[in-house]
């Protein structure tokens, strides 16, 4: 990558909001009108989306990832966590968000026909599945959605209808009751696969880490970070590292190898 | 009537009055992504320190009401990295190279000061005796006017670049710190650093930022600064950078009818990476409208009946 050249894709966009869905409590899931980001993302990067139409209050975007691509359209999912994603959230069919993006750094592709385990937990789902659907063989992937209770799943299209789904909710409200990192354990145990790509509550992350580590198996989380700029110049989202010292998760990130990263 | 945008800053004379600020830029490689750094009056880049500091724990940054709080904590790789890593890059943009330099003891301001007096390509220093967010050094030097002196007159004798002094808004009399910098050589001041502030979740009772208190920045915080620049601007006669929320050249016109020869962005850039160039044009059209030829002219034109 040369030094001040924009990454592939990457610019501010106005982009126009085509649909609005409830895909689950306090979750939106938004498709926007916006070819370039379509033809250009990576699952794993984000979008910084203006929240406020003066940029003044609230000030910053809010960094949030690409659920799915489609010729001239590419999906949100908004979790309602405050003033911010609640305004996003309300945005209705027609009206235009102002984004930045694609930013950081995505997933590494899989091999062809590398069976692979995408364990998600809450709206951490939507970065996996923007890589499901971009897999050549979906049917060689096993996805473990972890979420607090039955009404916080997603019901993302294109998920629920899959062979190798499986579900585990903290209080057993639907699947098994537990942890999607629960779930991962017993994949590793019976018909472990090459690689692991998770996203989602850190307590989740260090979980699936480390079981992927001790197993030697390859393993990709997504962090999520408090982010001021998403574009790399105010330092706010630091990553500890294993090596010592902080990376940024907009930019070195937020996927990162799960070997990389010093977890608590 | 072409307008002319050109500002003199001490010995520097910058193309337009539009700087990038300190700490919100990195080293200018990711911001040259979004726009060129030579539409730019100068660039002022991140804190530098002698030695590579890793900075803060996370959560380093928390939103507030129109602002910002941040306690990066002078995240960065030392000041030989600087000179032999990302100047050379930086020399290439055309654009004016003012570094800030943090020390955390006065000689380490001197020593700084002596090493990149010799860097190629470096326009100017800017002396952070500002910074909130780290133990030794900061904003120590910047409450009390003994420090402001001491550090800038140790930088004033290690080098023949032009000193700008970075003052902290978190003092009870802004024109006192001001004056012990001119005082001390300083050819130029920056005002305002971040307001010392904090924030807490309700609910763990916990703080919002690992270090508990952080810097506020953003428009929340524009008010105070362009009263101190107001303040400053009457009482010596150096040159003033303002900055403190700004976005648009509304915004900045407020610093410089208040008093201010330039300005610069910091959080408007975190929002907006191409605001900068947005200022300069509304700076231009307001020019026009007004038959302003010299935005020197305007500087300090408050109209008060006081």
């Amino acid at each position: 990558m040369s030094e001040g050249a924009p990454r592939p894709g990457q610019d501010h966009y106005v982009a126009q909001v085509r649909t609005n869905i409830g895909v689950a409590d306090g979750h939106r899931l938004l498709t926007l009108i916006c070819p370039e980001v379509a033809q250009t993302a990576v699952p794993g990067q984000f979008l910084q989306i203006r929240v406020s139409v003066s940029g003044q209050d609230p000030l910053l975007r809010r960094p949030i990832c690409v659920a799915a691509a489609r010729e001239d359209e590419v999906d949100i999912v908004v979790r309602v966590a405050g003033r911010g994603t609640d305004l996003l959230a309300r945005e209705t069919p027609g009206a235009f968000v102002d984004l930045l993006g694609p930013l950081g750094r995505g997933f590494t592709r899989p091999g062809r026909h590398e069976p692979v385990a995408l364990v998600g937990g809450g709206v951490g789902v939507a970065p996996l599945h923007f890589l499901l659907t971009s897999l050549a063989d979906p049917s060689r992937v096993r996805v473990l959605l972890g979420a607090r209770t039955r009404a916080l799943l997603p019901r993302q299209p294109g998920l629920s209808g899959l062979e190798g789904l499986r579900i585990a909710t903290d209080d057993g409200s639907e699947g098994h009751h537990g942890t999607a990192a629960d779930l991962l354990a017993g994949v590793l145990e019976t018909d472990p696969p090459h690689r692991v790509y998770a996203c989602g509550p850190q307590p989740m992350l260090a979980a699936v880490a480390r079981l992927c580590i001790q197993r030697r198996i390859v393993c990709e989380v997504s962090l999520e970070e408090r982010m001021a700029c998403g574009i790399g110049v105010c330092m706010g989202c630091a990553v500890p590292m294993a090596g010592g010292g902080y990376t940024r998760a907009c930019r070195e990130g937020p996927v990162y190898d799960a070997r990389a990263v010093k977890w608590e | 009537m072409t307008p002319d945008l050109s500002v003199r800053l001490g010995p520097l004379t910058l193309r337009n009055p539009v700087m990038v600020a300190s700490g919100c830029c990195g080293f200018g490689q990711e911001l040259a992504e979004w726009m060129p750094l030579s539409a730019l009056g100068a660039i002022v880049v991140k804190g530098t320190t002698l030695r590579p500091r890793r900075g803060n724990p996370p959560p380093r940054v928390w939103e507030t009401p129109a602002g910002m709080l941040n306690a990066i904590g002078l995240q960065n790789d030392g000041v030989q990295d600087l000179i032999e890593h990302k100047l050379p890059w930086l020399r290439e943009q055309d654009v004016p190279i003012i570094v800030n330099i943090a020390g955390e003891t006065v000689g380490e301001f001197a020593e700084l000061a002596r090493v990149l007096d010799r860097a190629p390509g470096v326009a100017a220093l800017e002396l952070n005796v500002s910074c909130p967010n780290v133990r030794a050094g900061g904003m120590q030097f910047g409450v009390c006017t003994t420090g402001v002196a001491e550090v800038t007159s140790a930088a004033r004798e290690a080098t023949r670049l032009p000193i700008i002094t970075k003052l902290s808004p978190n003092v009870t009399d802004i024109v006192e710190m001001a004056r012990a910098a001119v005082d001390a050589g300083a050819d130029a001041l920056s005002l305002i650093n971040t307001l010392l502030g904090m924030a807490i979740d309700p609910e763990t009772r916990r703080p919002r930022l690992a270090n508990i208190t952080g810097g506020l920045s953003g428009p929340a915080v524009r008010p105070v600064a362009v009263r101190m620049v107001w303040q400053v601007a009457r009482a010596v006669r150096v040159p003033i950078i303002g900055l403190g929320g700004i976005s648009r050249a509304e915004h900045a016109l407020e610093f410089i009818i208040a008093g201010a020869s330039a300005v610069c962005i910091g959080t408007g850039l975190f929002a907006d990476p191409r605001c900068p160039i947005a200022v300069v044009d509304g700076l231009r059209d307001y020019m026009e409208r007004h038959g302003i030829e010299r935005l020197g002219d305007l500087r300090g034109a408050l109209e008060a009946a006081v």
